[in-house]
């Protein structure tokens, strides 16, 4: 008798947990509550698909949002996240569809290529940011030319200029590292761009994969071995073992030349490259021309990042024996 | 609710014929076959292969399920040839895997949205409801065949099949290919379904599988269901109640924990709902007579 | 007719724990029910398990009906012996029904393919089998064995090893986990089968007033020799009682009931 008590009970509290939470569940709404001027009394919805937490993706949703208010536009954001699951990516972008959003704003590649099938025979506009090269990932047919509803801003790092921060950071440098997951299709295609690029500076890129985190004090062994640095590609897998990574190559007096400022926070020695921030910024731009100016999306192409940013890390910059006024470091903002 | 509902239908579908083939091994083998995570993207990497070099669609959904069969027989060799326990035998097949799924486009993400497709000019969920109602119904009359009689006793009790002059290694050999053919089917239908095939995309993938199972177990579980409708029904299930949570607008943070707990309220109240306590009234009532 | 000629097995060849059950072990069984009794560990049930090829030894013949069937692996012998051992679960497959489980036996070492495995024209066949094991099993054809009792499927173990006349019949001491009333209805029923049959069977027991009623010969082993070789008749309860207990220092042998 009572142990049937305590079983109805423990139902009732689940279910009421459950429901709680649903309602709750009204979070994932942010209304935009514009800062500026108030363009017009449109309110638009906006369906923001990202595909995994990760401070890049984090930082590009926020930058979206913060422009969004910034520039006054009246916005209600949905916000989902997949957890990293494709399917969920899809239900998500098909969740957009029925709600009849104005504009699916879809970070990373996964959450892109699941949005492109759910707006098929739709006219809802996608942009898409945190994706490394969408004619790879077939989210555009070529990168002068937006045909299917689809546009955005790419995270693709200036490549060339990074590598030439090595020559300054280490005289003779010949070859450089690279750590990045076999498993995700942007590294390949970075990792590729960086072999080119190196080459007509007369550098060699020596890359080495891992497929799980605990590969990475060997791959960092491997490329003090037979590298002289260590160039930090966008790669989900070593972002977050960031520190780790920074750590070791530290210990291995291997100077590291990454895209992202965050990883400078880390402990990577310079990074010259974009924020995540700022594309998801561009992207919010590139939305309100949608949305408010009623321009038509076919009339503009795939973005690249207009911000350049330049940090160091002063304690890895001192561990590694260089100085303020080395010339990679002009014009960059310093931190510990 | 409409097209949620319609893309957990259809992504219930997918993963009915991966349920089915997990059921293979994991219910009926009682074999705990991990290289299901491999097999699975192994489907769609092999599919992406045939389509890019111009082969049909069908051709190379076909040809998915061969090399899936073939992931199967690799387990069978470390399991049975090599004598390294099933769970590690699985393991090992779902890491070599790994490198051949790369290896066989060079790369981790082949975008497919520019190749034809087994849904090209026909309705999604139709060619879904047909790949899935036809899988079941061959499988359903396999398993009342003498072979599949012997597959079930294999994994009953192996030495009643050696007692019937059979070699019960022969059927596990025929349950791991079948199975892992039957994954590799539904990873190349998932990646026409998503337009992509992704190294990643059987992470997790046993999870579902098996939840899917027993999902389906519980529905209804004193009603005499068949194993394949059972995995079908557990399958859409799982995948409603993540359209459910999804639909809700749960906090993103949120919704892996309230999936889970959506599945824990929906088996609680199978398992203590109103059949439970009618049964128990009933039984109550006979213990009162004496 | 079975040989065993020749046979020598020990455990753990080579090392100090080392136990020779068998040293140039020799036995004919004639087509007859042979009761096979003997202390705990003298090898009774090795001696089953080299016959039916689960452990190979080191050197011996056995020879059934004139086969030498040394090199046969355990499927392969399956054709010409029927095993029914001590745990009721052992000869069946519980997932399965009545029905299925005897159809399956019913194809006991023919091939096996893809043709349906239920005969609609052999069920009657199968409850004329089933009746005269007096349990109502053949009312239940469509139950999961699983839900039946440890001697109803145990009599169905009995039932599936016996029903395609094996040339040999092994029965691991088949009642020794059922109650004394079920284990009495098992012997019975067990004895009518391989009479009417005339199958050639060998019987472990520890039960002295079960082996003589239901065996024709009653062979005790120790030591890994045959140290009594009568017929049933022979010898009474009591004579084979103080044998078996002045070999047995002292443990229990099961009271007949």
């Amino acid at each position: 008798m009572e142990f049937n008590l305590i079983k109805k009970i423990t139902s009732i509290l689940l279910s009421t947990v459950f429901l709680l939470t649903a309602c709750t569940g009204g979070t994932a709404e942010i209304d935009g509550a514009g800062t500026g001027e108030k363009n017009n009394n449109e309110t638009f919805t906006i369906g923001i698909s990202q595909f995994i937490e990760h401070p890049a993706l984090d930082a590009s949703r926020q930058g979206f949002i913060d422009e969004m208010n910034t520039q006054g536009v009246d916005v209600k954001f949905l916000v989902q996240n997949a957890q990293g699951d494709i399917t969920n990516a899809r239900m998500i972008s098909e969740k957009f569809v029925k709600d009849d959003v104005d504009l699916i704003f879809s970070i990373a590649t996964l959450s892109s290529q699941s949005a492109k099938q759910a707006i098929k025979g739709t006219d809802i506009p996608m942009v898409f940011t945190a994706v490394t090269d969408p004619v790879f990932s077939q989210l555009v047919s070529d990168i002068n030319v937006t045909d299917n509803n689809i546009t955005g801003v790419v995270d693709a790092a200036p490549v060339k200029e990074n590598l030439e921060l090595f020559k300054d950071l280490k005289k003779d440098i010949k070859t450089i590292g690279i750590i990045y997951n076999t498993g995700e299709s942007n590294s390949e295609v970075q990792v590729n761009k960086a072999r080119e690029e190196a080459e007509k500076i007369g550098l060699e890129i020596e890359p080495v994969g891992i497929s799980s985190i605990n590969d990475i004090p060997q791959a960092l062994d491997t490329i003090s071995k037979k590298s002289e640095g260590l160039y930090i590609i966008t790669d989900n897998m070593v972002a977050s073992s960031m520190p780790l990574v920074a750590e070791l190559a530290k210990e291995k007096g291997l100077p590291t030349v990454s895209a992202d400022g965050t990883h400078v926070d880390k402990g990577i020695l310079v990074s010259k490259g974009i924020s995540f921030y700022e594309i998801g910024r561009q992207s919010a731009d590139i939305a309100k021309q949608i949305l408010v100016d009623k321009t038509n999306i076919s009339e503009i192409p795939v973005q690249h990042s207009d911000r350049i940013e330049k940090k160091v890390n002063g304690e890895t910059m001192k561990a590694l024996g260089l100085t303020k006024d080395n010339d990679a470091f002009q014009g960059a903002e310093f931190v510990d | 609710m409409n097209t949620l509902i319609l893309t957990s239908i259809e992504q219930g579908l997918i993963f009915a014929v991966l349920a089915i083939g997990v059921m293979i091994t994991f219910k009926i083998l009682d074999f705990a076959d991990m290289s299901v995570e491999g097999t699975f993207p192994l489907g769609a990497f092999v599919f992406a292969r045939f389509i890019t070099q111009g082969v049909d669609p069908v051709t190379s959904t076909l040809a998915a399920f061969l090399f899936g069969s073939l992931a199967g027989l690799t387990t069978y060799i470390l399991n049975i040839k090599l004598k390294i326990k099933a769970l590690l035998s699985g393991i090992l097949t779902m890491t070599i895997l790994y490198s051949v799924n790369l290896r066989l486009n060079g790369k981790s993400n082949v975008a497919l949205f520019e190749y034809s497709s087994i849904f090209d000019g026909v309705q999604v969920v139709v060619v879904l409801i047909i790949i899935a109602v036809a899988v079941k119904i061959l499988m359903d009359i396999f398993l009342k065949t003498e072979i599949g009689y012997l597959l079930i006793a294999t994994g009953d009790n192996e030495t009643l099949v050696k007692s019937l002059g059979e070699n019960s290694n022969k059927y596990k050999l025929i349950g791991l290919m079948l199975s892992n053919g039957l994954v590799a089917l539904s990873g190349a239908m998932m990646a026409q379904y998503q337009g992509f095939a992704e190294i990643t995309m059987g992470t997790g993938i046993i999870v579902v599988a098996i939840a899917s199972v027993i999902v389906g177990d519980t529905i209804l579980k004193n009603a005499n269901l068949k194993n394949t409708t059972r995995a079908i029904t557990g399958a859409l299930a799982y995948k409603f109640i993540g359209a459910v949570a999804i639909d809700l607008g749960i906090d993103p943070t949120d919704l892996r924990a309230i999936n889970a707990i959506i599945v824990i309220a929906f088996l609680s109240y199978n398992t203590f709902g109103p059949e439970m306590s009618k049964i128990k009234k009933r039984n109550r009532l006979e213990g009162a007579q004496c | 007719m079975l040989e065993i000629k020749n046979l020598s097995k020990s455990f753990n060849a080579g090392t100090c724990n080392e136990i020779k059950i068998f040293s140039d072990f020799n036995l004919v069984i004639k087509e007859e029910c042979t009761g096979i009794l003997g202390t705990n560990g003298c090898g009774k049930s090795t001696l089953f398990n080299i016959i039916s090829g689960v452990v190979m030894p080191e050197k011996g013949d056995i020879i059934l009906n004139g086969k030498c069937i040394n090199k046969f692996k355990e499927n392969d012998r399956a054709k010409y012996i029927g095993r029914v051992f001590q745990n009721p679960s052992m000869g069946v497959s519980p997932s399965l029904t009545i029905l299925e489980n005897i159809s399956l036996a019913d194809k006991k070492c023919q091939r096996f393919t893809f043709k349906n495995l239920i005969r609609k024209n052999k069920v009657g066949e199968y409850k004329e089998l089933l009746k005269a094991l007096d349990l109502g099993l053949e009312n239940k054809l469509n139950t999961k064995v699983k839900f039946l009792s440890g001697g109803q499927r145990q009599s169905l173990s009995l039932l599936m090893a016996a029903m395609n006349k094996p040339e040999l019949l092994l029965l691991d001491e088949h009642t020794a986990a059922l109650d004394p009333k079920t284990s009495r209805l098992i012997m019975e029923k067990t004895q009518e089968l391989i009479k009417t049959r005339s199958i050639t069977t060998m019987m472990i027991s520890h039960n002295v007033k079960d082996a003589i009623k239901y065996s024709d010969r009653i062979v005790m082993i120790d030591g890994g020799k045959v140290i009594l070789d009568v017929k049933s008749k022979d010898i009474t309860e009591k004579e084979l009682t103080g044998i078996y207990n002045s070999r047995n220092y002292g443990s229990p042998i099961a009271e007949a009931v």
